[in-house]
């Protein structure tokens, strides 16, 4: 019971922590910008957590996204989120991204379930993750552009040839 | 979004693999039924680790993205998740994402993934190897699981000028041939519009008349 009664402290004493003052430092984004050789677009962002002016490292971290929730990978305080999304459903633009640890996913969660609104959960931090869209090919291919130039040219040498002998 | 696996027959298919090639074992080299943390009658954690590589071509100098899943098919929460890939040696290069992650924890029936995107800085057939994973089963075991993950296996990576050569637009090329088809259109019209405006002057000098 003690020992329950120290971990349950030191847990709390550690989300009361990361709960007050918390910013990003170091972010990093990578999107596929390419997808002519691509089945799906790939987000990704890096950043780093400090709170209280200490840098956070080995805490369990989540993104909240649209509803959606992320589990955050870390390596030695490098925080990594990352998901991809098909070519045909990929959105571009402003993606907004709301780290919680593990109490705040709990209260996300529990809104969910409940079908309450998510947006009363303060988080740690917030991210934008930014796609500027990416590059599927040409929208109208070179030759096809070729054959209604020469389409246009003999339709253009057809209509003035029988102008003249009419 | 793609991190839920419902409906995806793709990743069904190479979870099977996964399953299939999963080599699990802790480090004293007893099987994970076995293991002292998981209570009697209870499966431990046990983890499926897919690798896939999503993309139509791979191509020289262009992105390469690869998606690691990793499911809980055990009734034990999996701890300390480590996914480590070494695959990618200097012929490649890593653009985004990190090769070395901490996953945490994966609770059972819950699934995680991890994205990476590298660039391969040559060209030819390479073997796309498995990632490694290593886990506990439940906050009080000690003993580390390995798991590796599905292997891609064989690709060719092409090489840039190939890929180019088949896709690219080719605007130089379709350039040239404009440029070139000009002369045999040009100078048959030229001589036509000359002798038309000769005809033209010499009709209107006759009406004038």
């Amino acid at each position: 019971m003690k020992g329950f009664l120290v971990v349950f402290a030191v847990l709390t004493a550690s989300s009361v922590a990361l709960a007050s003052n918390c910013q990003v430092s170091n972010q990093r984004t990578y999107t596929t910008q390419d997808a002519s050789v691509l089945t799906s677009i790939a987000y990704i962002t890096e950043f780093e957590l400090t709170c209280d002016g200490k840098k956070v490292v080995g805490t369990q971290l989540y993104a909240e996204s649209q509803g959606s929730i992320l589990q955050v990978g870390e390596n030695n305080g490098n925080y990594q989120v990352s998901w991809v999304e098909d070519l045909a459903l990929a959105t571009k633009g402003d993606h907004p991204l709301r780290i919680v640890d593990d109490e705040g996913v709990s209260v996300v969660r529990k809104a969910q379930k409940t079908g309450a609104s998510i947006d009363g959960v303060k988080p740690l931090a917030s991210l934008i993750l930014n796609h500027p869209g990416a590059y599927t090919g040409p929208w109208l291919s070179s030759e096809h552009l070729a054959a209604i130039m020469g389409v246009v040219v003999v339709y253009v040498a057809v209509t003035s040839k029988s102008k003249l002998l009419a | 979004m793609s991190w839920t696996a419902g409906g995806n027959c793709v990743t069904a298919v190479l979870v099977a693999l996964a399953m299939l090639m999963m080599v699990n074992g802790d480090s004293s080299g007893g099987t994970p039924g076995t293991l002292n943390s998981a209570p009697a009658g209870e499966e431990p954690a046990r983890l499926l680790i897919s690798k896939q590589l999503l993309n139509k071509y791979v191509v020289e100098n262009m992105d390469v993205v690869i998606k690691y899943s990793v499911f809980n098919v055990g009734s034990v929460t999996a701890t300390n998740v480590l996914l480590k890939d070494t695959s990618f040696g200097p012929d490649f290069k890593v653009v985004g994402g990190q090769t070395e992650v901490n996953l945490g924890r994966i609770p059972p029936t819950a699934n995680v993934t991890h994205t990476l995107v590298v660039k391969p800085l040559k060209f030819g057939y390479y073997n796309f190897t498995a990632a490694q994973v290593s886990y506990a089963s439940g906050d009080e075991s000690n003993e580390v699981l390995q798991g590796f993950s599905s292997e891609p296996g064989e690709g060719y990576i092409a090489p840039f000028r190939e890929f180019d050569k088949r896709f690219s637009p080719h605007l130089l090329d379709w350039a040239a041939f404009a440029i070139m088809s000009l002369p045999p259109l040009f100078i048959p019209f030229m001589l036509w519009h000359s002798s038309k405006s000769k005809y033209e002057a010499v009709l209107s000098a006759k009406k004038l008349k």
